[in-house]
């Protein structure tokens, strides 16, 4: 750098001027903050900017997340046919027979044409005898106790589908509570409550739940507490995970800053947060609590006997499978329960997987499967959203 | 900005130390082997009304973690932050969430800061919430006044915080901790993750906001500009303590503490015609885990005084110095000397040629004793290995800045230095102080 010379065109001052090590010799104008601000106003942002901000994967806010899911999720035909499927099952087994609160019928349509327990031949006509086959009068057959298969296939939804969205509420929230606690906190309390979990995990699920059934008996609410039982653990191992990175964030030392007590912050700031993994593995656990009731019942540890479920309608219709009498075998007695058991669980797993897709996998930490959260609680930590 | 003759200040720092526990594992925890990293080492500090303190240093250095644990975010090990005469450190956790109402914090990264699904007016809000301040219609106008006042339209209210740019999420995050209507904000680094004419937005917007409501602030940057441009009182942070504080213009000119000049001569500076000495520090900020001993800046200080048995120039005394701590630390001598797969097959001349390479060491040293001192030193490193070099190193070139650990000494002015070469007893030619110990 020459101090005079070849670049004639220099401002008087800047070649007079004799080299320096004092600063702030040149004021540089122009860029005092009040024209900056004059610049660019406020004013000048548009919702556009934003949006941008927000689909550019750096940054997007969750609320975006969740409507980007719901899109994604309406554009996966197989999902919402899945949906359809699901939602017709549940508004069908809902309105096949009247449902009656404390006396009065809140409910008065009835597309079963009997009554599931009614006994044909006993109260509507002499002639049907059990394992009739179908029939235009009894489109699925009758059963081996002589009742309407068709009848008992419709209400019988009302109980599987039920206690799957039962189960799967009551342990996904618990789960919930229990992981935010625990990866919140961390420490001892994590060690402690995460042995917890390890405890539940040791004994297999359905054996658990068999013996669960078996000392309280039978029965919907017995059911539910046996597959509640140690179906939580698999939420709260998974939310626990993702909390110990959500709570890293500075957002929630933020809110400790403003003086929000530990139960505050969990409840508006960390579990709300966790909630995108969990929805995935809540959807796909529906159709695997679903088919373990069916098991239970049809180990004939479920339901009352004569109650039109769909698993314990198997079991009763058991023996057929082998031979019926007269040498034939009445296919009606088990494959319509059976297809209603397949196709509810298949149609469940399939609007899993259309979350998962939706939601993103890689971002909620649920890999394929379903199952990931469960074995690799670690994913969650991963995402590597908002940094 | 000194004496107000409000003679309590707003908030005062008392020997605050934090130290996290980084033992790793569960084995280690069981054999004992606890590792405790020191961020933040003993540092006093007053923050006196209407005041900007501004803290600065390297990356690494603690700044974060003293923020924090000025507000009890990290639990301090020892030391006590008093706030209107009560010690915070002593305060239960109810009592501390009622004390948040004073004392707020801004954070540095204002994407991480935001929850991603609150809207800006619960953002704002939430303070508001939380200490039971304002409900209903009342809390709705509050919310619209707070963003006004930080210069958002309170039209913007419903919106998400990814709708926002970074300087506009800056202000949402100042809008919350002006909600309680706080006495002390801690900025921790509030400008440095944004652009250049944003940073100066925020900082005018943070200067108005102390003019109007009367605010102190602690301010933590690493950019000496912004620090300067903000701050009334300056603190110079290395390493997990203070090495310098004062005035703002008593830390910005001489005499300084050695970290400090280094900082401001790594200042860039528009002027073409600008000839000042870039002073460049080596290495990275030791760990904190083992900071060293005596003065914590002699391993980096270009300044470190000489042993005052050798009569090296600073230069050449640095690089020795250098020569000793990286023997201290190395596996082998082949980290000690110029690119050489096994440096020790090599003759002793070319050997010695090497290490001297390495380092940027004069043929012969000036000194007669202490060339003896490192050529016995490179002969153990040549025959004998790296650990008899280093014992032989050590215990040849000793720095008094080794030895001693400074305290602050009053420059005069409010103005503190805390480095042996402001010590008025130290006598650095023969190395003792003004009792006659060594």
């Amino acid at each position: 750098m020459t101090e005079d010379g070849e670049r004639g065109t220099d401002s008087e001052e800047l070649r007079t001027r004799r080299r320096t090590d004092e600063r702030g010799r040149i004021r540089v104008t122009g860029f005092d903050a009040d024209r900056v601000r004059d610049r660019d106003p406020l004013s000048a942002w548009s919702e556009r900017d934003g949006a941008d901000g927000g689909t550019d994967g750096t940054n997007g806010g969750a609320d975006d997340r969740w409507r980007r899911g719901l899109r994604r999720f309406r554009r996966n035909r197989s999902a919402m046919a899945a949906l359809a499927v699901v939602a017709a099952m549940a508004l069908v087994s809902l309105l096949a027979r009247p449902v009656e609160v404390a006396g009065v019928v809140v409910q008065p349509f009835a597309l079963a044409p009997y009554d599931p327990t009614t006994i044909l031949y006993l109260s509507v006509d002499p002639s049907v005898s059990p394992y009739d086959p179908p029939s235009p009068r009894f489109p699925m057959g009758v059963d081996g106790a002589g009742r309407d298969l068709f009848s008992r296939v419709l209400v019988g939804g009302r109980y599987s589908i039920s206690i799957g969205f039962v189960v799967v509420g009551l342990t996904a929230s618990f789960g919930l509570v229990y992981g935010a606690i625990s990866g919140y906190y961390g420490g001892v309390v994590d060690e402690v409550m995460m042995r917890v979990v390890d405890v539940v995990f040791a004994f297999p699920g359905l054996v658990l739940a068999l013996a669960v059934v078996a000392t309280l008996g039978g029965g919907y609410w017995q059911l539910v507490a046996a597959f509640s039982l140690f179906g939580w653990a698999g939420y709260a191992r998974l939310v626990r995970g993702e909390v110990l990175s959500i709570a890293e964030r500075e957002y929630v030392l933020a809110a400790k800053v403003i003086g929000a007590r530990d139960r505050t912050v969990i409840r508006r700031h960390v579990a709300p947060n966790a909630l995108s993994p969990l929805v995935v593995l809540a959807s796909l656990d529906v159709g695997s609590v679903v088919i373990g009731v069916a098991a239970l019942g049809f180990l004939g540890l479920g339901m009352d006997p004569s109650t039109a479920e769909w698993g314990t309608m198997l079991d009763a219709t058991r023996e057929t499978l082998i031979q019926g009498p007269g040498g034939e075998i009445p296919w009606w007695a088990t494959v319509y329960p059976g297809g209603a058991i397949f196709v509810f669980v298949l149609a469940m797993n399939v609007i899993g997987d259309g979350v998962n897709d939706a939601l993103d996998a890689r971002e909620t930490g649920v890999g394929r499967g379903g199952r990931g959260g469960r074995e690799d609680r670690g994913d969650g930590r991963e995402r590597g959203d908002d940094r | 900005m000194s004496d107000d003759g409000a003679g309590e200040p707003v908030l005062r720092v008392e020997g605050l130390k934090a130290h996290y526990d980084s033992t790793d594992g569960f084995l280690d925890r069981l054999l004992g082997r606890s590792r405790r990293v020191k961020a933040v080492d003993g540092v006093s500090l007053e923050l006196r009304e209407g005041e900007t303190l501004g803290i600065v240093g390297e990356s690494g250095c603690g700044k974060t973690t003293l923020a924090r644990s000025v507000l009890r975010l990290i639990e301090p090990t020892a030391g006590s932050v008093y706030h209107r005469g009560e010690d915070l450190t002593a305060l239960s956790s109810a009592e501390l969430r009622d004390r948040r109402r004073d004392l707020q914090y801004v954070f540095q990264d204002p994407h991480s800061s935001l929850d991603p699904r609150l809207t800006a007016g619960d953002v704002v809000g939430e303070p508001l919430d939380v200490h039971g301040l304002a409900t209903g219609a009342e809390r709705e106008d509050r919310v619209r006044e707070l963003l006004e006042t930080v210069g958002l339209s309170p039209s913007h209210a419903n919106r998400y915080p990814h709708e926002f740019s970074g300087g506009q999420r800056q202000r949402l995050g100042i809008a919350r901790a002006l909600a309680v209507d706080p006495e002390v904000i801690v900025c921790d680094e509030p400008v440095s993750a944004l652009d250049a004419s944003v940073q100066a937005q925020v900082l005018n917007l943070l200067a108005d906001l102390q003019a109007e409501f009367g605010l102190s602030y602690v301010f933590i940057a690493h950019d000496l500009r912004v620090i300067e441009h903000v701050s009334d009182r300056v603190a110079v942070m290395y390493l997990g303590e203070f090495v310098e504080r004062g005035p703002t213009e008593a830390v910005f000119d001489p005499p300084y503490h050695p970290y400090t000049e280094a900082l401001l001569s790594a200042i860039p500076e528009p002027d073409p015609l600008w000839e000042g000495d870039g002073i460049r520090l080596d290495g990275t900020v030791p760990s904190p885990i083992d900071p060293p001993s005596g003065c914590r800046f002699h391993t980096r200080c270009p300044r470190v005084i000489p042993d005052a048995d050798y009569d090296l120039r600073p230069e050449t005394w640095r690089t020795v110095m250098d020569l000793t701590l990286r023997a201290a630390e190395a596996d082998d001598a082949a980290s000690l000397t110029a690119a050489r797969p096994d440096p020790t097959e090599a003759p002793r001349e070319t050997f010695d040629g090497l290490v001297r390479e390495e380092f940027d060491l004069p043929d012969t040293l000036p000194d007669a004793a202490a060339e003896e001192a490192l050529g016995e030193a490179i002969d153990a490193l040549h025959d004998e290995g790296i650990g008899a070099a280093a014992a032989l190193l050590d215990s040849a070139f000793t720095s008094p800045c080794e030895r001693h650990r400074p305290p602050e000494y009053e420059l005069g002015g409010d103005h503190g230095i805390a480095c042996l070469r402001y010590d008025d007893g130290f006598d650095e030619e023969a190395g003792t102080f003004a009792d006659g110990s060594v």
